[in-house]
């Protein structure tokens, strides 16, 4: 008798979870635009102004790290047609076949990305994805209380023998920590050798007993002085920056990290060609001017870009000249290096 | 004859509950622990025990260790300032009563990380106490990012969670009992021993599992009070299922987790049940 009951409970949780499905499969057949992104991104305005261009609505959905977008899509989630997703994700969505390849003939607007954003390594060529902004990762220093070497002379060693330890931290990310001394060592930051990577565990093993602390978010200890040497993101340290004009922020001699974030369409779309219609609309530069401003954040698109500012447009945090951007890297797979990579970095916490 | 159902209808809503939420989420962590994660993070589905043979490295059982021994010196801690406090508020009548419950529960109303980011300022290197120290000739101390950052938030977050169980058993407890054992010649000492130490220890033992388990997951607190410099087993658990998308690595912490702490409940269960035998036959040999 109980069995036949707790039997009868799943069939009708089953009815009623097939019925939701349903539904939001009908919801999405209308012409709304799904738009998976991160919070305070777009301007209402913005959005509201495409809808009057295009007469389709836009409904956000928000995620806060792009492993939880990856383990929403993972999971199954179905709907969305566009996603934002950073340049190690699109990496991995691609190599999954989870996006759907870009048409060239709906983005009018592509040519005024610069050149340099149109070959990166995880999607040269653009098939699958289109930069929307990005940022690279080095140290943040408060100038007054810690003194600075010339610029072009800094190097890893400044934050990983930082001259002030007691006031100094390193990103919470396994990736970038050990990406920093690998640079220093003039090794590859995407190298899967066992052996240097041991030896660059050793390191941060020493060095973490040195520093304050690890720390992904380290802005607000910046401005309250808590922190006089960062690691940390460039979005951060110019935020930083604009409230403590003496929170400056150096990507080091040896080269860095830079990332993207993008636009991309997931394969399951059933919107593909408005989606198309909503990149195309935030490359129009004089839309992406509008979420950069308001975001602080670097864009890839030159004609817009070239609009900013003079104190943004030339800004070297934000835009890296030349001569650095030659020396940055994106984060690539490490494929079976990742686990024993990860059993390095908790060992040196445990 | 009429059927007896073997259970109440009323129970459903919970059984149902129970089910969704605890069950069926438990049976997908477990048999999601014997997959594989994929070089591209996906999962694949092969059964093996590799999650549970990597977890046999020194490295994760030091943590384990770690983390158990952590958690172990917070609950007892809690213990240490949690008993007084209860014992306090249960004898204690009149308007100090409720002040004092209130006092308690106060600290609730706040948001966690809001009262974590409290302490930040409070134990910061430019912090409220480094203030007076300095203001009074005195060296700084530094507390926050070290281990005793980490275990400062832990008792201070976990404190009343571990005074509200005692209070209530506390308060359970007949007024008459302590009379009586008085009237008969007990020191007050004795009282407490005898008398009412037997009848709350159920109360105390389940309180400091209420403290006790959450400690052994917990990662915020490690994350902002302790810079993250060290690894327990909360952070190692959240960073396979967020940072690396192992997924079934992470399972198998989960699991083994849970099979410690249900293990735990079960041999407590056990001892009460022998205590409450053992109670009963000395009723009956009287």
């Amino acid at each position: 008798m109980g069995t036949q009951r707790i039997v009868g409970l799943f069939l009708a949780l089953a009815g009623i979870i097939g019925g939701i499905l349903f539904l939001r499969t009908k919801v999405a057949q209308t012409n709304t635009l799904r738009v998976c992104t991160w919070s305070n991104y777009f301007p209402e305005a913005s959005l509201e102004e495409f809808t009057a261009q295009t007469g389709i609505r836009v409904e956000l959905t928000y995620i806060s790290s792009n492993e939880e977008l990856f383990a929403k899509l993972k999971a199954g989630a179905t709907g969305f047609d566009i996603i934002q997703p950073s340049d190690y994700i699109t990496r991995r969505l691609i190599a999954l076949s989870m996006l759907a390849p870009l048409e060239p003939r709906l983005l009018s607007n592509l040519h005024h990305l610069d050149p340099y954003y149109l070959n990166l390594s995880y999607d040269p060529g653009l098939k699958y994805s289109v930069p929307f902004t990005f940022g690279t990762t080095g140290i943040a220093v408060n100038v007054a209380k810690v003194p600075v070497p010339k610029e072009e002379n800094l190097s890893w060693s400044f934050l990983l023998n930082s001259p002030d330890p007691t006031h100094t931290s390193l990103l919470d990310d396994m990736r970038e920590v050990f990406a920093s001394v690998l640079f220093f060592k003039g090794l590859s930051p995407n190298t899967r050798e066992l052996a240097s990577l041991e030896s660059a565990k050793e390191e941060i093993t020493q060095i973490k007993n040195h520093v304050l602390m690890f720390t992904s978010e380290p802005k607000a200890l910046l401005l309250k002085e808590e922190l006089t040497v960062s690691h940390a993101y460039s979005v951060d340290a110019v935020q930083a920056g604009q409230e403590n004009p003496n929170i400056r922020f150096f990507i080091p001699r040896e080269g860095g990290i830079i990332w993207t974030d993008n636009f991309a369409i997931p394969a399951t779309s059933p919107h593909i060609e408005q989606a198309h219609q909503f990149i195309n609309f935030f490359l129009d530069p004089k839309n992406n001017l509008k979420v950069i401003e308001e975001n602080l954040l670097a864009t890839p698109n030159r004609t817009a870009r070239l609009q900013l500012p003079e104190g943004l447009q030339k800004n070297p945090h934000l835009y890296p000249p030349e001569k650095t951007l030659k020396t940055l890297l994106f984060l690539e797979e490490l494929g079976d290096a990742l686990p024993r990579l990860s059993r390095m970095w908790t060992e040196l916490k445990s | 004859m009429k059927r007896t159902s073997l259970i109440p209808s009323s129970a459903w809503v919970f059984l149902i509950w129970l089910i969704l939420m605890t069950l069926l989420p438990f049976t997908l962590i477990l048999a999601m622990s014997f997959l594989q994660r994929s070089d591209l993070g996906t999962i694949v589905f092969s059964l093996s025990f590799n999650n549970y043979e990597q977890l046999l490295d020194w490295v994760y059982l030091r943590v384990l260790l770690k983390t158990l021994w952590l958690a172990l010196m917070a609950t007892v801690s809690c213990l240490c300032i949690g008993f007084p406090v209860a014992y306090f508020l249960a004898r204690v009548q009149g308007p100090m009563k409720s002040i004092g419950l209130i006092l308690l529960f106060i600290p609730f109303w706040t948001n966690f990380i809001l009262r974590i980011y409290g302490i930040v300022s409070l134990f910061g290197t430019n912090g409220l106490l480094n203030q007076t120290l300095l203001a009074f000739g005195l060296s700084k101390v530094s507390i926050l990012y070290t281990r005793w950052g980490v275990y400062l938030g832990l008792v201070y977050n976990y404190l009343p969670f571990l005074v509200v169980p005692i209070y209530s058993s506390l308060e359970k407890l007949d007024p008459f009992l302590r009379e009586a054992a008085s009237d008969l010649g007990a020191t007050r000492f004795q009282t407490f021993r005898k008398v009412i130490v037997p009848n709350i220890k159920e109360g105390v033992f389940i309180g400091s599992l209420f403290v006790f388990i959450p400690m052994l997951g917990e990662y915020v607190i490690p994350d902002l009070l302790g810079g993250a410099k060290e690894a327990f087993l909360g952070k190692v658990m959240v960073e396979q299922f967020f940072v690396l998308q192992d997924w079934p690595l992470g399972s198998a912490i989960a699991t083994v987790l849970s099979v410690l702490l249900l293990g735990a409940l079960w041999l407590q269960n056990r001892w009460s049940q022998k205590n409450q035998a053992q109670s009963e036959g000395l009723f009956h040999a009287i």
